[in-house]
């Protein structure tokens, strides 16, 4: 039994790799999906692992969304510098 | 022939712009040169847009540029050492059965990320930890959150076989972790 358990059992390794899979909506086969259940069962470091990857996906998914607008003062800038270009290639 | 409008670039495209700097480069500062730079390129090159693309998609392909300039000039290009992707990074966070390494496994995550000020704290050190992933890794990564990729498109981008996607973006997900762990949620 114990030999049989064992072939079925993905390792921590595995785990991972499934979990990155199912993260990503990869279709797994039943035996993976039964592994990954068996294992997250017995594993808190793999249990660990697909809540702090959630929680990783996530931030990352806001990561973009994060990043102000550029001050008004500095677009000024840009406008003026476009407008003093524009102009100088008109005169040319 | 398609002709551009620069007196509409700055309000119309300067935020996008910038925001898209700001996530490729560290600081502010260096991302508001590098937009300027953008608009001056297009403008010395705008005779030349032959409106194939939208001026959009044009300034924002020279701020890609710019970009990838920078960080070939400041030499921390796209290429790394080979040795570095090539080592077997897994044996690092597992040993040889495939089970977690006493040091590397995943502890409890103890500080919360409660409201902006401290989730803009966190994306600091989440920029850290992607600096610090391999070139391949982290272009996966950017791809995946910054361009909102699909899998598949990232490989047709990056020439990577199917396999090697799921092994690169694993191992830049297992160092991603163990980095955060270590530089926000650990104290």
């Amino acid at each position: 039994m114990g030999k049989h358990l064992h072939h079925l059992m993905p390792c921590c390794k595995d785990v991972t790799m499934l979990v990155e899979k199912r993260l990503q909506q990869e279709p797994l086969t039943w035996m993976q999906r039964l592994g990954l259940k068996f294992h997250l069962l017995l594993c808190v470091y793999c249990r660990r692992y697909v809540k702090q990857t959630a929680i990783m996906h996530r931030q990352l998914q806001e990561y973009r969304e994060a990043f102000t607008a550029p001050n008004e003062q500095v677009k000024q800038q840009w406008e003026a510098l476009v407008a003093a270009y524009l102009k100088n290639d008109k005169d040319l | 022939m398609t002709t551009c409008n620069p007196t509409v670039w700055v309000k119309l495209y300067a935020d996008e712009l910038f925001k898209f700097a700001c996530s490729r480069v560290s600081d502010t500062g260096l991302a508001q040169d590098l937009v300027q730079d953008t608009f001056l390129s297009g403008l010395q090159a705008m005779h030349q847009f032959r409106g194939e693309s939208s001026e959009k998609t044009w300034l924002l392909a020279i701020l890609k540029n710019k970009i990838n300039d920078h960080f070939r000039m400041a030499g921390k290009a796209a290429i790394t050492t080979l040795d570095m992707e090539a080592r077997d990074q897994q044996l690092i966070f597992f040993n040889e059965k495939g089970h977690w390494r006493k040091e590397m496994a995943p502890r409890p995550w103890t500080t919360d990320i409660n409201d902006k000020a401290e989730q803009a704290d966190f994306f600091r050190i989440l920029r850290t930890c992607m600096d610090k992933l391999t070139s391949l890794g982290k272009a996966v990564i950017q791809h995946k959150y910054l361009d909102e990729k699909k899998s598949a498109d990232i490989c047709k981008d990056l020439s990577l076989t199917s396999s090697n996607y799921w092994v690169i973006i694993h191992r830049a997900r297992l160092q991603l972790r163990a980095c955060l762990e270590k530089n926000w949620f650990s104290n």
